[in-house]
């Protein structure tokens, strides 16, 4: 596969990719340096010859996306600590914050209380949309890992889980 | 009760996906930054690798020194530089342009980048029965597989899979330049299981890269490669039809690495 195939590959995929590395790092200069560092490593990859072609580019890429997030956040971990409770902004999500930027801020702080892990099955399972068994491949786990995660993350961050928060890209976040 | 927090579980997830792509479906990252940012780390870090693993690399050197003598450049190539740079220069870009007459300090070009000097002569179709006639102890189905993705016909590109008694068996031609060096592509470091992965050899004044017989996923295969006229000849063989995951239909792949060197050398594929 060439260095343009490649190109192709990856203009296709980043948007795709920036998301996820959004809600993992929870700003925008983390979440462009992970596109950046896993598309570095599929590019890598991309040209191992032999039969060792990527049978699936874009798992492939995510799976890179996944695993540097939480081997960087190992390498760096005395410097994030999970927080036993939501920070107090998050709360407010479902009950004052109309505005997307701040839904979009009161995810960011809910996310950065789970430990890296649980916030990458959140993102594997509820933004790629991935079964618990792919989740589990992604993150070189098991299911039983994934569901156990998947609960406790997900116990984490109900409180922005309101039914009645609609959001709407293009004219920010209302209540039904 | 468990069903009660099934339907929780459920309930929170459908929420959660909601949320999720709600406040993610509008971003617009910079794209271009992205994919140049990861080509450039991309390069970067095969470089870096090539530092961790130049042990190896100069166990290349060596072999290629005494098999092609001081001074032997490869196949064709009146402009390349000696063999002993293949694997002490940094790997050069994809974009890299064809090695100059005069290397550069900093960067030195390996003898794998040589300038192309002929046109690729065959079509990707007839490449079987060409095979065929290459090797003719061998049983070749001249029947191209009809895959999408293993099959190109391009000007400066050519990729065919086919089979050789009943096993799939791979060959190609692409341009050296979109490829990484040989010294690259045996480098441990950038393979899958970290381990070495095939050798670069001289032979008749021709850099070869020949790996195998290896198994992986249930098949066995092997392959040689031949940096020529500025392009890569590529060809390999396997013991079953498929690359990964089938039972085998052969207890080897029935093209030794002898009749594959064989057929990425020979002068029917070009025209000068």
């Amino acid at each position: 596969m060439s260095e343009q195939e490649f190109e192709e590959f990856a203009r296709a995929r980043a948007p795709q990719l920036y998301r996820s590395a959004w809600l993992l790092c929870g700003n925008h200069h983390e979440a462009e340096d992970l596109v950046q560092d896993t598309l570095a490593k599929v590019f890598t990859k991309w040209r191992s010859p032999f039969g060792r072609r990527i049978d699936n580019p874009a798992a492939y890429a995510q799976t890179a996306l996944t695993r540097t997030f939480i081997s960087a956040r190992r390498r760096r971990s005395s410097g994030e600590i999970p927080r036993s409770d939501l920070p107090d902004g998050a709360d407010r999500a479902t009950s004052e914050r109309t505005d997307l930027s701040e839904v979009r801020l009161a995810i960011v702080e809910a996310l950065a209380g789970l430990k890296p892990a649980d916030r990458a099955v959140l993102v594997l399972r509820y933004l790629e949309d991935l079964s618990v068994e792919e989740t589990a491949q992604r993150m070189g786990t098991s299911s039983g890992a994934v569901r156990n995660r998947s609960l406790r993350a997900l116990e984490r961050v109900r409180p922005l889980l309101d039914d009645s928060l609609v959001v709407h890209p293009s004219k920010g976040t209302t209540h039904d | 009760m468990t069903d009660h927090l099934e339907q929780t579980g459920r309930d929170d997830g459908r929420r959660a996906s909601a949320l999720f792509h709600g406040v993610t479906t509008d971003f617009a990252p910079d794209v271009d930054r992205l994919v140049q940012g990861g080509v450039a780390r991309g390069r970067t870090l095969r470089r870096r690798r090539r530092v961790g693993t130049s042990l190896a690399a100069a166990a290349v050197v060596a072999i290629l020194g005494a098999a092609a003598g001081v001074g032997s450049q490869l196949a064709g190539g009146d402009a390349g530089p000696s063999p002993d740079r293949i694997a002490d220069s940094p790997a050069p870009d994809r974009s890299d342009p064809p090695a100059p007459t005069e290397p550069q300090p900093t960067e030195p070009q390996p003898t794998d980048r040589q300038p192309i000097d002929a046109s690729i002569a065959v079509a990707a179709a007839d490449v079987p029965g060409l095979i065929g006639g290459l090797v003719p102890a061998v049983s070749v189905d001249e029947t191209v597989r009809n895959r999408s993705t293993s099959f190109t016909d391009l000007p400066q590109e050519k990729n065919v899979e086919f089979f050789v008694d009943g096993t799939l068996t791979s060959f190609g031609i692409g341009r050296a330049s979109e490829l990484a060096t040989c010294a690259e592509l045996v480098d441990p470091a950038d393979q899958p299981d970290g381990l070495p992965r095939g050798e670069c050899v001289v032979q008749d004044g021709v850099l070869l890269l020949v790996w195998g017989p290896e198994t992986a996923d249930g098949v066995t295969s092997l392959g040689v490669w031949a940096f020529v006229h500025g392009y890569v000849v590529s060809a390999g063989s396997t013991n079953a039809e498929e690359g990964k995951d089938v039972t085998p239909v052969t207890d080897a792949p029935p093209l030794s690495q002898e009749q594959l060197t064989a057929i990425v050398t020979s002068d029917v594929w070009f025209e000068e």
